[in-house]
Formats: structure tokens, C-alpha cells, sequence
């Protein structure tokens, strides 16, 4: 591709944006300029409700009707300055000439037309093809998409496809023109991490195919590394960086992003060994963000006088980088801010919970769907077991049978050897007290009528057995203050709080007694990554200083490479790999860890492992396949032993567990190590084909 | 849920409601106080007389029994004999029936054919002057009583312009009985001058009871349609530069629908208790005359009747509308 800085695909020039509520106008987007040439991928990236969707709307002319534009030019292929384009033919650009594709493919699709109808319209509509060619049209864009079946699929309608399947039905509608400017808006936010990852190979596939230049928009550093050829970094609605990816994630040049990167942990990053770096203070709130100064200045480290006076412009680090900070030269000199990492919790401490052929089958009528098919593993004392797996695997089935949410069908649950009774009613209260939970959603986990105060109190009541108001009120001062939220936080409502601030509420009253156990339940991924930092260093805070162990359940293996001591992983209601975690993130490991590992986005190429393609989606648990459970989709499947025989467990030297039929010997032989092995993966094409 | 398991529910539940229904009515008409064998008699007949038209009239036995005769006839078909008419229960309710059935369609005919493309107008038009009138027109339909409009429209059309008829189904001899409705019955014989006739009588009383359902309907998709415009498929549909009218009428009036039809469905039943006022003034020979003298006369038999077929008509429009409902919502037909 020539990449000629006059052959651009979007040209966004000087663009300022303001919302108005309540009579008041608020500035989002603040003088944000780009560009992006034919065949680029351009990736923006910034914290949630820094502007990266409004930007995206802008660009699409599909702003919110409250929404005013101020200033500036957005230019579509060296000719419409968009803004200024009539409404018939911004009709007849978008979805012919550039399309887009929404983060939840579940609600951008209409419930009522199959997709196949929705997919023939786009060309009947922009290409006067008749219905009948329209249907042929787009059965032939479902294949390209790499949709399994496309012949039956066109005739289903969304809510008969899984959430992967959907994304693709998007792209389809979005590549039936062939359009020259495709706008990603967090394509894969809310899909599994190998649902994502399929889709993030489909992208890469089809750029390779299509030529299309993409704007695309995320929160995740690693998923844009591994995609795009340039960056910029959104902060409060200015572009505060931008750069060729590999170059600005290496060598950030302004505090921000090398904070954000510091946030993020990364390969050979554990708790035990390395803080993660949360970025103090919050983002500004909408419309308070300063015009006539630095935007980051009241969180950087770096700031001074001058950059309270006056905003920084532009400056020109190296070709194509530039970065808006005055001392960028110093950035890289920036400290960690070390403030000493949590300690490690000695071995070999006694068990703690113990988990004996565990069952949960779920009945309605006529179906018995076995969502946790025996499982036994246990859990030592100040100990963290990563529970890791896609969805529809188990895994909040079987946090939820130990604290007795849900009552198991069969098997046993012991903590410090005394079997639990199945229903937490029948529960000592003492034993009660000891197992608490962390849910994902903070929002719903927390009563939005009762101030912060009344409910770490009445966590304290009736975990702690405190009676007395003054001790009560030591005690909600004290655990208020080992999450870190200041006492004018505690008169609030949840309403009040962000969602970092409630995650660490709903946290403190989890240790409002003495937990030993405390399960967390993907209780940082509805958080940004500087928030999610501050709450994983103080659960490793928490860990050490209290010695609770958690069983602690994400989709984010990066996270919980940082924070486990081992892993367990799960695959549709069966352990299939455990143990110490350094062990089971290097091989030998199932063949379906290694899968989940690759699906892994790493910001930098030496993470990055040999993409492995599972096929098919998760079975359906109430009718689990024969032998290995795994065979349908094992890339290593090894033929009919797999498909008849249910594996043995597999021991390998350093203590680490797997159900499959192939030895640890031969099993390492066939999986390289992370960053040992070029990656096979369309990025690597694509620079070939540039030099 | 496939389309026969919700006929099959439907149709189970038709018989549990008429058995409720003919209970709790048998009861009230026996508790009321009232003699119905003196009111047929006369006030003067001597008590030999009354004692022996009760006994005609089985009113005599125990009232289990009474009841037990009754769901026994009722099992058959048989409704008993109007005390008013003298003549089978069926007979009467075959010949009013059809005609209050027919208006009610009509005004729902006429209230959805409207209603619909004003709320659709109404909604892609938010605060602009055509969703301000049809907003006012749809608030005035729903607070006009029938009757007063009824009366207005008759002044006008029928006194001052003469245009339509004020009163009755038809000129003329009615077209030759198949299903009791003039207007269907007409046009399946192609007796055209009974048709245009049926059609001029049915026009006042139809607009009159479709005008309140109209206001309800216009309401109901004005609101659905906003809310469908703000999804994100809508979204979708125009970032993939769409026509309006592929957007409005393909991608959001279908979802709108789908609540409305529940609503609209539920308004059916309103017309039918709606359409009793409309007859009168219009003197439409409908159930709602008959229903008012049987109450007057105390006619057991034909109360019960009436109750008996309103409510299985009602089951029956339900089952229309989950039907249709299944029809729009691939997801319910989806389920279970
Ligand atoms: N229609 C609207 N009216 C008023 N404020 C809005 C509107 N839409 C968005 N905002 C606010 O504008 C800011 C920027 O929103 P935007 O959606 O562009 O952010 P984003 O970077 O895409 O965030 P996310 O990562 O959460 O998607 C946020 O503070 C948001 O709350
Ligand atoms: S301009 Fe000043 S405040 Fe802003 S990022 Fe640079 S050093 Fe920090
Ligand atoms: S047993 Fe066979 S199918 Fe199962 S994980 Fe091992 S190789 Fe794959
Ligand atoms: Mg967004």
C-alpha cells in the first residue's frame, strides 16, 4: 500500500463537541484532530466517557440530537467535509461508503427481521439489487464473515445466534458495500475472550481483503496493539498522543499513556513482586475538563505552573508521533510510584475449603442441563485459586453452590474440614461469615437507597457480631479505611459514588467480618483500568494482611496471572487444567488452556503467543459431548481415543494437573512458550506486505 | 411455543371461563330479589298460575339442580328458552349477535386504519404541529362519551346533511342469512345494493364507537414508536443509510407493534361493552337491546346466554391476539 500522506481515507480536523443538559453546555470533544489514510487502522483509545463514541458518532453524522457541534472539519475521502454534507447524501454514504459496527450486537440488530433480510436490505437499498439477488448477495458476505452454515443462518433471527455469531452478522451489513471507512466502536466488548479474539482475527482477515480503512475504537491497549498501525490517546476529550502503535506503547510520551500502561499488568507482573500502578484522582466530570490548561494536570506527576496556565500544543516527538505535554522529554524518566508490593502468603498452609465431586444439574421440563459435573479442588489458607473459563462453562454455578446461593445436586463442601450443609440456611451462622462474595456488578450488588454508612453497618452487625454503636463506628471507620474511601464517601449513596468507589464498598462489606474465604466474581470488569488496578492492589493488600483466600473468577487471564497463586480452568462444568498458576500459563497445558491463552491481547509483540483457533462454539451442557468433553473443538484432538474415552488426569513435574489423553512429554513438544514463535496472525502479513 | 399449544391452552381455558362465568352469574340472577314466573304470569295472575309456570319454568327445584340442568343443556348446545321472547336463547343471540360483532369490527377497523399511521405521523413528527393535533384529536377521542358524539353525528349527517342513515342495519330486506353480518353476508351473495346500504347504516355507529378507540390507539403507537426509534437497531438501520420509510415502516412500526397488539386486543373487549351504549342511540338491533330488556324482565335464560357467548368470545379474541402477537415476535414463538 502506498500510504501517501495525501491519499486519505478521513481527515478530522479542529473538531469540537458539546452536550447540553439541563441548559447548561458541556464541552466532550475538544479540538481533536486525525487522519487516516486508505487501508489504515487507526486505533483511538481512552478511558469510558473520555469521548471516543462521540467522536465516532461525529464522524458518522449520528450524534445524540443534544449534542452540538462547535468547530471543525470532518473530511471523507479528500472530498465531503461530512458536516456540511445534505442529509440525502450522507443517506447515500453511510453504509455504502462508510459503515459502522456497534459494541452490542445484540441490540443494534432489529429482533424481528432475520438477519439475512437485514443483511439483503443494505444491498438492495445501495445497490438496486432485486430481493432475490440481495438474499444470494448476502448469503455470500455471511461466508465471508466465516459464518458456519450461512445457508440456515440467513433465515434465523438474532436472538437464535450466539453474541459472536451476531458480531459477525454486523460486519457483514457493514462490508456489503465494500466501504472505504469502517468505524469499530468496541467491537468485542462483553464477548468472551475467544469469541473475541475470532472476531479481532475476522478484522484483521478482512482489512487484508477488503482495504478498507477502520477507525477503531477501544478501552483495551492490548486489542488495539495488536491491530492497529496508529494510535491516539483520548483523555477528557483531547487527543493527548498519537503515534505508530508498537512506538507509543513501547516509549509512551506523555504521562497519561505511560500511566495507563503502568495500570495494566503485564507478562512476568505478580502480585507478590510488582504494585500495579493506579493513576491518582479521577477523570475530570463532563464539562469541568480545563480549556486553558492542561487537561491532565491535577493527576500528573509532572505538572507545574505553566501547565496550569496555558493548554500544550502539539509537539513532534519523532516522525508521526506527537504528544500535547510540555516536559514530554521527562516522561520517560517518570518513577513507578513503588510503593512496595504485597507480601507473598507462605506455602504450604493447611486446606482451607475443599470441594469433593461437586454436581449442579439444573431442571425444567424434560431437560437436565449439568452446568458443574464433579468437580473437586481445594483452596489453602490465604491462598488465591484463579478460576478462569468462557462463559456457559460453570463457573458462577460453582462460586454460587459455596456460599449456598444455590444449592448443589450432589458432592461436598468442606471448609477447614467441617462439611457445609448444601443450603445456606442450614449453615452455621459462624461458618456464614466466613465465605463471602464479590459480585461483578456493583450497581446491583448495593442498595441504592441506603447511604455507604448503613450498609458496611449493617455488614458489621451481622457479620461481626458488634453491637455497640462506638464500636460499630470504629469498625465501619476502619474498613472504610483499609479500601481507601475517605469518610465524607461514607454519607453518600451508591448513587453518588463511581464505579471503582462502589466496587470498593461492595468490597469492604465482603471483609466486614473476618473472611477466610472470600469469592469474587469478575469484580473488576465492568471497571477501567486505572479503577481495576487500585481494586486488584488492594485484594493483594487485603490477602496479605488478613490472609483470606479467594476463589476468584475472571475472563481477563492477565489479571489473573497477576493476582492467583494457582488456576483452575474450566471447561463446560469439568476442571480440566490445575495448578500452580506459573504452571499452568506455560506448557504443557490443556490444549484448551493454551487455546484461552492465546486468545490473550498483549500490547507488546513478546507477549503474544500462536493465535489457536477453537471451532464451534461451547456445547450445550445438558447434552455434553462423549469421551473428552472437549473433542468437538480441541484443536489437538487425536481421533477416536478423544471422541470415546473420557481422559485421565495428567501430572506433570511441577505439580500441575490436565485431563487429556496426551502425555506432558509429548504435550510440551507441541506447544512453544509465549513470544518463543512468530505469531501467526494477519498484523505479521500485513507489515510483510508493507516493506 | 408452537401455534397449537397456544390454541390447545386457549381452548382449555374456554371451558374452565365458561363454567366460572355461568356460575357466578346463575348465582347473582338467583339472588336478586324478583320473581320471575309472576312477572311472566302478570301482577294478577292467582298463585295457582305462578306456582305452575314455575314449574314450567323449572324454578321449583333445588338450585344445584337447577344449575346441573342448565350446564347439562348448556353442554348441548342448548340455551334454554328466552322468558321474554318465548323462543330458544340461541335463536335470539344468533339473530343480535352478528350485528353488534359487525359494528364492533367496523369501529376497530376503523380506529386501527387510522390510528396507526397517526401514531406513526405523530411520533416521527414529535412536538411539531402534526403530532400537536393528532395528540389533541387522540385526548378529545378518549373523553367524548359515545352517546353525545353519537347524537352530534346524527344531527349532522342524518338530520341537517342527510348523507347517512341515523338509524337501523338496513334498508330494505336484509341479504340472505349466512353469518348474520349484512355487510359480509351482501358481498358473499353479491346482492350490491344491500351492501352499500349495510355499509351507509354501518358508518355513523361504527365512527361514533371507533372514535374513543381511536384516541387509544393513536396513543398506544404514538408512544411505542418513540420508544423503538431510540433503539439501536434503528440506529443501525440508518448508519446503514437506509430510506426513512425502510426505517420507519420495515425496521420500527413491526417492533411498535408487538406491544400494541396486546392493548389493542384488550380495547376489543372495551368495544364490546362500548357498543351497547352506541345501539341505543343509533337503534342498532344489537345484543345491547336485548341484554337491557332480559335484565328488565328478569330473563334468567338470556342473561346467562348472553354471559356464556361474551365470554367465550372474549376468549376467543385473546387467542386472536396471542396468535398475532406470535406472528410479529419471532422470539415468543421461540420460547418454551
Ligand atoms: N446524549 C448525551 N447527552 C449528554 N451527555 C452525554 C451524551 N452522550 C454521552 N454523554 C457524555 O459525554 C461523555 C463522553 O461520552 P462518550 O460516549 O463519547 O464516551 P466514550 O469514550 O465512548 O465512553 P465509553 O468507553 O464508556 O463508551 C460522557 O461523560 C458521557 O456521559
Ligand atoms: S503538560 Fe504538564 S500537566 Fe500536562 S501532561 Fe505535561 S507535564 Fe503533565
Ligand atoms: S483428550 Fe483429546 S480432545 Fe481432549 S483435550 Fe486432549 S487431545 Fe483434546
Ligand atoms: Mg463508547
Amino acid at each position: 500500500m502506498s500510504g501517501a500522506a495525501t491519499d486519505l481515507a478521513l481527515e478530522v480536523d479542529g473538531l469540537i463537541i458539546s452536550y447540553r443538559r439541563r441548559g447548561q453546555t458541556l464541552r466532550v470533544v475538544s479540538d481533536v484532530s486525525l487522519e487516516i489514510r486508505r487501508g489504515e487502522a487507526y486505533g483511538l483509545v481512552g478511558e469510558s466517557g473520555c469521548g471516543k463514541t462521540t467522536v465516532a458518532m461525529a464522524i458518522m453524522r449520528y450524534l445524540p440530537e443534544n449534542a452540538v457541534v462547535e468547530a471543525g472539519r470532518i473530511v471523507f475521502a479528500q472530498s465531503e467535509d461530512l458536516l456540511r454534507a445534505s442529509p440525502a447524501k450522507l443517506r447515500a454514504l453511510r453504509g455504502d461508503r462508510m459503515a459502522m459496527v456497534y459494541q452490542d450486537p445484540g441490540s443494534a440488530l432489529n429482533p424481528s427481521l432475520t438477519v439475512g433480510r437485514q443483511v439483503a436490505e443494505v444491498y438492495e437499498y445501495h445497490r438496486g439489487l432485486s430481493r432475490r439477488d440481495a438474499r444470494e448477495a448476502a448469503q455470500k458476505m455471511l461466508r465471508q464473515v466465516q459464518i458456519s452454515d450461512p445457508d440456515r443462518v440467513v433465515r434465523r433471527y438474532p436472538h437464535e445466534l450466539s453474541g459472536g455469531q451476531q458480531q459477525r452478522i454486523m460486519f457483514a451489513m457493514a462490508l456489503a458495500t465494500d466501504p472505504d471507512l469502517l468505524v469499530l466502536d468496541e467491537p468485542t466488548t462483553g464477548l468472551d475472550a475467544t469469541v473475541e479474539a475470532e472476531v479481532l482475527d475476522l478484522v484483521a482477515q478482512l482489512r487484508a481483503e477488503f482495504k478498507t480503512a477502520i477507525l477503531f475504537i477501544s478501552h483495551n491497549l492490548g486489542i488495539v496493539a495488536r491491530l492497529c498501525e496508529r494510535v491516539g490517546v483520548l483523555y477528557a476529550g483531547r487527543l493527548i498522543e498519537e503515534g505508530p502503535a508498537q512506538e507509543l506503547f513501547a516509549d509512551p510520551r506523555h504521562p497519561y499513556t505511560l500511566a495507563l500502561l503502568r495500570c495494566v499488568p503485564r507478562l512476568g507482573m505478580r502480585k507478590d513482586s510488582h504494585r500495579l500502578d493506579p493513576i491518582p484522582g479521577s477523570l475530570p466530570p463532563l464539562g469541568t475538563a480545563a480549556i486553558n490548561a492542561c487537561v491532565y494536570a491535577p493527576r500528573c506527576p509532572l505538572a507545574r505552573e505553566r501547565c496550569r496556565a496555558e493548554p500544550p500544543p502539539p509537539y513532534a516527538v519523532a516522525a508521526q508521533r506527537s504528544t500535547r505535554c510540555f516536559f514530554h522529554e521527562e516522561v520517560p524518566a517518570i518513577a513507578p510510584s513503588d510503593r512496595g508490593a504485597a507480601q507473598a502468603v507462605e506455602a504450604n498452609q493447611p486446606v482451607l475449603l475443599e470441594i469433593e465431586h461437586l454436581v449442579k444439574t439444573y431442571r425444567s421440563t424434560g431437560t437436565a442441563a449439568t452446568v458443574v459435573a464433579d468437580v473437586s479442588f481445594a483452596v489453602r489458607r490465604g491462598e488465591v485459586l484463579g478460576l478462569v473459563g468462557e462463559s456457559g462453562s460453570g463457573k458462577s454455578s460453582l462460586a454460587k453452590c459455596i456460599v449456598g446461593l444455590i444449592e448443589p445436586t450432589a458432592g461436598r463442601i468442606a471448609l477447614d474440614g467441617a462439611t457445609l450443609s448444601h443450603a445456606a440456611a442450614g449453615r452455621d451462622p459462624a461458618l456464614r461469615r466466613e465465605l463471602q462474595m464479590v459480585f461483578q456488578n456493583p450497581d446491583t450488588a448495593l442498595n441504592p437507597s441506603h447511604t455507604v454508612r448503613h450498609i458496611l453497618g449493617g455488614a458489621v452487625r451481622l457479620l461481626s457480631g458488634l453491637r455497640e454503636k462506638a464500636k460499630v463506628e470504629r469498625r465501619i471507620a476502619h474498613l472504610a479505611a483499609s479500601v481507601r474511601l475517605r469518610p465524607q464517601h461514607l454519607d453518600l449513596r451508591p448513587g453518588a459514588l463511581s464505579g471503582g468507589l462502589k466496587q470498593r464498598v461492595a468490597i469492604a462489606r465482603a471483609f466486614a467480618g473476618a473472611p477466610r474465604l472470600v469469592l469474587c466474581d469478575e469484580p473488576t470488569s465492568a471497571l477501567d483500568v486505572s479503577v481495576q488496578a487500585a481494586i486488584l492492589n488492594l485484594l493483594a493488600e487485603l490477602q496479605a494482611s488478613q490472609s483470606v483466600a479467594y476463589l476468584f473468577i475472571s475472563h481477563d487471564l492477565g489479571v489473573v496471572r497477576y493476582l492467583a497463586d494457582r488456576i483452575a480452568v474450566m471447561y463446560l462444568g469439568e476442571i480440566v487444567d490445575i495448578g500452580p498458576a506459573a504452571s499452568v500459563f506455560n506448557p504443557p497445558h490443556h490444549p484448551y488452556t493454551e487455546a484461552l491463552l492465546s486468545a490473550m491481547p498483549a500490547i507488546s509483540e513478546g507477549e503474544r503467543r500462536a493465535r489457536i483457533k477453537l471451532h464451534g462454539t461451547i456445547p450445550s451442557p445438558s447434552n455434553p459431548p462423549s469421551g473428552c468433553r472437549f473433542h468437538t473443538r480441541c484443536p489437538r484432538y487425536l481421533g477416536d481415543i478423544c471422541r470415546d474415552q473420557v481422559p485421565p488426569w495428567q501430572r506433570d513435574a511441577a505439580g500441575h494437573l490436565y485431563h487429556c489423553h496426551i502425555a506432558p512429554s509429548d504435550l510440551a513438544r507441541l506447544q512453544p512458550a509465549a513470544g518463543k514463535q512468530r505469531t501467526v496472525e494477519p498484523r505479521g502479513a500485513e507489515s510483510k506486505e508493507r516493506s | 411455543m408452537s401455534f397449537a399449544n397456544v390454541v390447545r391452552r386457549r381452548l382449555i381455558l374456554l371451558v374452565f371461563v365458561v363454567f366460572g362465568v355461568s356460575l357466578v352469574t346463575f348465582a347473582i340472577s338467583h339472588m336478586i330479589p324478583g320473581d320471575p314466573a309472576r312477572m311472566m304470569a302478570g301482577e294478577r295472575a292467582s298463585n295457582e298460575v305462578v306456582a305452575h309456570m314455575r314449574a314450567v319454568l323449572g324454578l321449583d327445584k333445588p338450585l344445584a339442580v337447577q344449575y346441573l340442568a342448565y350446564l347439562r343443556h348448556l353442554a348441548q348446545g342448548d340455551l334454554g328458552i328466552s322468558i321474554l321472547t318465548q323462543r330458544p336463547v340461541l335463536d335470539d343471540l344468533v339473530l343480535f349477535f352478528p350485528a353488534t360483532i359487525e359494528l364492533a369490527v367496523a369501529a376497530l377497523l376503523f380506529a386501527i386504519l387510522l390510528g396507526v399511521p397517526l401514531g406513526v405521523l405523530s411520533a416521527i413528527a414529535k412536538d411539531r404541529a402534526v403530532d400537536q393535533v393528532t395528540r389533541t384529536l387522540s385526548v378529545t377521542g378518549i373523553s367524548t362519551p359515545a352517546f353525545w358524539l353519537g347524537l352530534l353525528l346524527i344531527y349532522l349527517f342524518y338530520g341537517r346533511l342527510g348523507i347517512f342513515p341515523g338509524s337501523g342495519r338496513i334498508d330494505g330486506p336484509p341479504p340472505l342469512h349466512l353469518t348474520g353480518f349484512y355487510t359480509l353476508d351482501a358481498a358473499l351473495t353479491g346482492n350490491w345494493p344491500a351492501l352499500a346500504s349495510a355499509l351507509a347504516h354501518l358508518f355513523l355507529p361504527a365512527l361514533t364507537l371507533g372514535f374513543v378507540h381511536l384516541g387509544i390507539v393513536t396513543r398506544q403507537i404514538r408512544s411505542a414508536m418513540l420508544e423503538v426509534l431510540q433503539e439501536d437497531y434503528v440506529r443501525t438501520a440508518k448508519a446503514s443509510g437506509l430510506s426513512r420509510a425502510q426505517i420507519v415502516l420495515d425496521h420500527a412500526l413491526r417492533n411498535a407493534l408487538i406491544p400494541s397488539v396486546t392493548m389493542i386486543g384488550l380495547a376489543f373487549g372495551d368495544l364490546l361493552y362500548g357498543a351497547v351504549l352506541t345501539e341505543t342511540v343509533f337503534a342498532w338491533p344489537g345484543m345491547g337491546n336485548y341484554v337491557v330488556q332480559s335484565i328488565a324482565a328478569l330473563d334468567f335464560p338470556a342473561i346467562m346466554g348472553f354471559t356464556v357467548v361474551a365470554s367465550t368470545a372474549y376468549v376467543l379474541v385473546n387467542l386472536a391476539v396471542d396468535l398475532t402477537y406470535m406472528f410479529l415476535d419471532p422470539q415468543i414463538r421461540a420460547v418454551g
